[in-house]
């Protein structure tokens, strides 16, 4: 089977996008890997000569429609998972036999057979975020209700034929995502991820991997017990582990990872590898917290606000072509003039 | 209505098969009515031996056998001054709720004392402290009626106030546990049937006893001061010991804004990382917990595991080794005429002949299993008449040497330091004597800290063909030389290229290490040398050199027949259980599995926990005793073991040691051996002997505690009589080869 595997990033995330993508090197070595970037490269920066991934594509270049207007409307978030249906969708046409997408933050750990295995009959293969209901209260809440705000199937992961219901997903996937993957809870859209709880009821051939060793995360660790034989193999409830999910690297990460892992060592052992592992894969030369689309043009941070409203307003829309210009005539003018721009309370962008 | 009960049963026993989270308190009109005001966190501490759905008992039994249902209803009047509802078989507190009340019928509150409840009675006659007792109400001039001091204390010492032992207080107990109070159950009793259990705190009566603080003293310094360990703050502290300002202002005022600790128990970062909202709420974390936090739940420690700590300041070991090699320099080598001198003026080489041994350190300086073994070797060495030649790396490190290919290198020529010389130089000058010489066979105790080419020429300059590898660890086959995955886990030694390898901080180094090894093993003719049959097991399943191999005790154990039991030397002495971590507090020797375990069961009368060895650690309750086994007190240990009359030594290794001297001291001192089940060869002894056992984890290790099962099984597996015969190490063997 021939697979291309994408991942969709800016710079900030260029680091854990390389450990992932030599880990998959590690175990797929035939697979296609390529780098969606909605990002532009920070001053300086060169990519390294031995980059895991085979191929770069900035999203600029998928040619979605007024490109620089559509990508204000977006956080960070937001817009590095739209990208993903259209390039899917676009993929699906470049001869290869199934995608694959894997988050930045993933990292494999033994080749990803049973996705294989499952693509030989099935078109779509998802991984829930949870495959069994919580006990307490407090797991509840963490899990099974976050779950239901956020979506039912984590996409940090996707695995697609590139025909038949596979191609089917990606195109309605793709029309959904450029015009409705927003943060926004209370109106049922969690950016891409949510959409995808519709995906079994609209599409047949739709495999729904209950593999324990896929997607390890967090919100599942509650359920999953990771072990590490003397032949040297991590397992989780006794199976292979395929890929661990390295959500939230930092305080926020660790603290979900210590609620639900407690004593279950083996897990710390894989974060700490896994933190050395980015760290030596950080290029000093980009900034911490670098995004060419966080800032107006005289580089003040564009506030999650301003996004939104731009969004909303067809006739700003129309009155701003480049939103992110500054100076006069420009949006950023005109939210200042508005006072929707007070100069110490904007907040930055997530 | 009994039909109605019936059913409802019945409803519930379906349904528990078809929707066994479904409440069965709930199904049903009787049980409906009755859960709205059964209270059952009265019922669990009252009956605190039913086991399951609580309503359900007294629904289907409790009631049946006057359990009272809430502190304010007591079934046995109900049912006394209701004839009707006793003849009919009613559930007098449904037939209340829903009938009694409204007709005026009378209720009166749960019993307080009554003749079911003899078995506080029995439970605290066994644990009273009836001296201390006696004192008390001495004090206090209270005369008992009858010499009963445990029936005195039970029907009316809880209402004074007294305790019945010093370690409990009657006050404490029912102020902090209100639902004991409230339950109307014996405080004494009930922590000695299940508080204990629990975990419940019994404060200590010279807490309860303080005297209220002075005028001008804030009662948040006082909640925090009693708490507080100046002792384990000074010594965790070195800075704020050398500034000498007091402890506990150091900690109330920046202390703890820097993420110091009040005590061992108490720890700031995690208590502000796991509650944010305490964090945010700007105040002292050990002040919050102690007056809030803690009857809110919340944890003053993580409780991760101390294997969690390991991971988290794992350091790489490339720092490591950096960090050895500074410290290393500044010695100097000194000139190759000098070690030549030496050669010459030793005699027994050519009559007698030079033995060649190597090891990681100068055994003579330092005291560890190895360096005794190796000290024992070299006396027999001397003894059969030869001279002794022992190399050590100027700069010990974890890992051999490959980044130096003439590293200096120390000697001791018969036990006497001469120096430290270029590893040529040593070469050059052996190179110089070797056709006077009468070689024998050498020993490579190991390699950590050798250059293994610059080795191998040595041996081959003085004429040495083959010798002897002594596996005291695992360096061959890793970087890591426990074989210790982060140094949290019993690895296996598997292949290089697997996920545990990859993930594991010495598995970069795991390759330079074993080509190190293979090239000893290719370019000498070695046989290797276990001192364990486990050592050995381990070793080949982790590095397959192909090389001949055999097993030589450090000591040989055995026990004098019919003497197996109770050792003779133990008094009647019945409590409390004296369990002892000896050596070195050492993570990979499971110091923090005992400290932990310690630390539990501190304030349980039936254990007392003693640390023998070296290396204090302020703040655990233990009682130290140093010893310091050396050369000239070879037994202390065992002597000291013997003393103090050690029950149970707890030898937690994590990793499987190769020998494991200390176990073999406990046994020859009399005390039974806890041990881990990846500790190698004190498991082996521990499963040969009977004496002691070995153990799955932590947990099953408190569990022993817990029950106090292990008090039982102690007297069994403590030995008696264990004959130790000591080897002489590469003595042995070369004396072997003249047979």
């Amino acid at each position: 089977m021939k697979v291309l595997c994408f991942s969709s990033f800016t710079f900030g995330y260029l680091n854990r996008a390389r450990v992932m993508f030599a880990s998959v090197k590690r175990y797929h070595p035939d697979w296609h890997c390529v780098a969606l970037i909605t990002d532009e490269p920070p001053a300086g920066f060169a990519w390294r000569a031995d980059e895991a991934f085979d191929e770069v594509l900035f999203s600029v270049e998928l040619g979605i429609p007024d490109w620089r207007q559509w990508l204000f409307k977006h956080d960070i978030v937001e817009v590095c998972t739209a990208v993903k249906g259209p390039y899917a969708h676009y993929a699906c046409s470049l001869g290869y036999d199934a995608l694959v997408y894997l988050d930045p933050d993933t990292c494999l750990f033994s080749p990803l057979d049973p996705i294989l295995a499952a693509l030989e009959s099935s078109d779509i293969c998802l991984t829930p975020h949870q495959l069994e209901p919580d006990g307490t209260r407090q797991a509840i809440i963490d899990n099974e209700i976050t779950s239901l705000k956020t979506g039912i199937y984590n996409l940090g992961f996707l695995a697609i034929r590139t025909s038949g219901e596979g191609r089917r997903m990606a195109h309605w996937w793709s029309q959904r995502l450029v015009s409705f993957c927003y943060d926004d809870i209370p109106n049922g859209l969690f950016v891409d991820q949510r959409w995808c709880d519709h995906v079994p009821s609209f599409f047949e051939r739709v495999a729904i991997l209950r593999d324990p060793g896929l997607n390890v995360a967090s919100w599942n660790l509650s359920h999953r017990e990771v072990t590490i034989d003397q032949q040297g193999r991590a397992l989780v409830n006794g199976s292979p582990l395929r890929f661990w999910h390295f959500t939230k690297l930092g305080n926020v990460g660790d603290t979900m990872t210590r609620r639900y892992a407690k004593t279950n060592f083996q897990v710390y052992e894989l974060w700490s590898w896994y933190r050395k592992q980015v760290e030596m894969a950080t290029s000093p030369s980009i900034p911490k917290g670098y995004w060419a689309f966080g800032h107006f043009q005289n580089s003040k941070p564009i506030p999650k606000s301003a996004r939104e409203l731009y969004r909303h307003r067809a006739d700003l829309q129309r009155a701003f072509y480049d939103p992110f210009a500054s100076g006069s005539g420009s949006f950023e003018e005109w939210l200042h003039r508005e006072g929707i721009l007070a100069s110490e309370d904007d907040r930055v962008a997530a | 209505m009994i039909g109605g009960f019936a059913r409802r049963f019945l409803f519930r026993q379906a349904s528990d098969q078809e929707a066994p989270n479904a409440d069965p308190g709930l199904c049903g009109q009787m049980g409906e009515v009755v859960s709205a005001h059964f209270d059952e966190a009265f019922y669990a501490v009252r009956y605190w031996d039913v086991k399951g759905d609580l309503l359900e008992h007294f629904m289907t039994d409790g009631w049946r056998r006057d359990n009272d249902p809430a502190p304010w209803f007591s079934t046995s009047f109900y049912l006394q001054n209701n004839p009707d509802v006793a003849a009919a078989g009613l559930n007098p507190f449904y037939h209340y709720l829903e009938h009694g009340r409204e007709e005026g019928r009378p209720i009166a509150p749960a019993e307080a004392i009554s003749n079911d409840r003899s078995w506080e009675l029995e439970i605290i006659r066994t644990k009273i402290d009836e001296k201390f007792y006696a004192e008390q109400l001495g004090s206090r001039g209270i005369e008992p009626a009858g010499h009963d001091l445990a029936l005195h204390y039970w029907r009316e010492g809880v209402l004074l106030g007294l305790d019945p032992t010093p370690e409990f207080s009657t006050s404490h107990y029912l102020t902090v546990h209100d639902d004991v109070a409230r339950a109307g159950v014996n405080p004494f009793a009930h922590y000695l049937a299940r508080g204990k259990a629990e975990g419940r705190s019994v404060g200590d009566n010279r807490t309860a006893r303080r005297e209220e603080p002075q005028s001008g003293v804030s009662y948040d310094r006082h909640v925090m001061e009693v708490e507080f360990d100046r002792e384990y703050y000074l010594a965790a502290y070195p800075d704020v010991a050398n500034a000498g300002v007091d402890p506990f202002e150091h900690f109330i005022t920046t202390g703890w804004r820097e993420g110091r600790n009040p005590n061992l128990s108490f720890s700031v970062s995690d208590y502000l990382d796991f509650y944010p909202d305490v964090a945010i709420a700007g105040i002292n974390p050990f002040l919050h917990y102690l007056v809030a936090g803690k009857s809110e739940g919340r944890l003053p420690r993580h409780e991760l595991g101390f294997r969690y700590e390991v991971i988290k300041s794992l350091e790489p070991l490339d720092k490591r080794v950096d960090r050895a090699r500074r410290n290393a320099v500044g010695r100097k080598a000194s000139s190759s005429a000098r070690f030549g001198k030496a050669l010459q003026g030793a005699k027994r080489l050519e009559t007698k002949g030079l033995y060649l041994s190597v090891s990681h350190d100068d055994f003579t300086q330092n005291l560890g299993g190895v360096q005794l073994v190796l000290t024992r070797e070299a006396t027999a060495v001397d003894r059969m008449g030869f001279d002794h030649l022992h190399l050590f790396p100027a700069a010990p490190l974890q890992i051999a040497e490959v980044e130096v290919s003439d590293p200096l290198l120390g000697l001791l020529l018969n036990g006497k330091r001469l120096g430290f010389f270029r590893a040529s130089d040593v070469e050059r000058e052996l190179g110089t004597i070797s056709p006077k010489v009468r070689s024998l066979p050498f020993a490579i105790h190991s390699l950590l800290g050798h250059n293994a080419e610059a080795l191998i020429s040595i041996f081959k300059a003085c004429g040495c063909k083959s010798g002897w590898y002594w596996i005291h660890d695992y360096s061959s086959a890793c970087a890591g030389y426990t074989l210790l995955r982060n140094d949290v886990e019993f690895c296996g030694g598997p292949p290089s290229s697997s996920t545990a390898c990859s993930i594991c901080v010495y598995g970069e180094f795991r390759a330079q290490q074993m080509a190190a090894h293979q090239l000893l093993f290719h370019d000498l003719d070695l046989t290797v040398v276990a001192p364990s049959e486990s050592a050995l097991e381990v070793w080949k399943a982790s590095l397959d050199v192909g090389a001949p191999a055999i097993v030589h005790h450090h000591i040989q154990l055995s026990v004098a027949p019919n003497k197996r039991g109770r050792s003779d030397h133990t008094s009647e002495r019945v409590a409390p259980l004296r369990v002892a971590y000896l050596g070195q507090p050492v993570t990979h020797k499971g110091w923090p599995a005992f400290r932990d375990l310690a630390m539990r069961f501190s304030k349980d009368p039936r254990y007392e926990f003693h640390h023998l060895g070296k290396g204090r650690q302020p703040g655990v309750p233990v009682t130290f005793t140093e010893v310091a086994v050396g050369r000239d007190d070879p037994d202390a240990m065992v002597r000291t073991i013997h003393e103090l009359d050690i029950d149970v030594a707890i030898i937690w290794s994590l990793w499987p040691e190769t020998f494991c001297i200390a176990a073999v001291e406990a046994l020859r001192a009399g005390a039974a051996i806890l041990t881990y089940k990846d500790s190698g060869n004190v498991a082996a002894i521990v499963r040969r002997t009977g004496f002691g056992s070995v153990l799955d984890s932590e947990a099953a290790l408190a569990s022993l505690f817990e029950s106090g099962e292990i008090i039982e099984h102690s007297s069994t597996w403590r030995p008696s009589s264990v004959i130790a015969e000591f080897s002489n190490m590469t003595a042995d063997l070369i004396e072997g080869m003249a047979e």
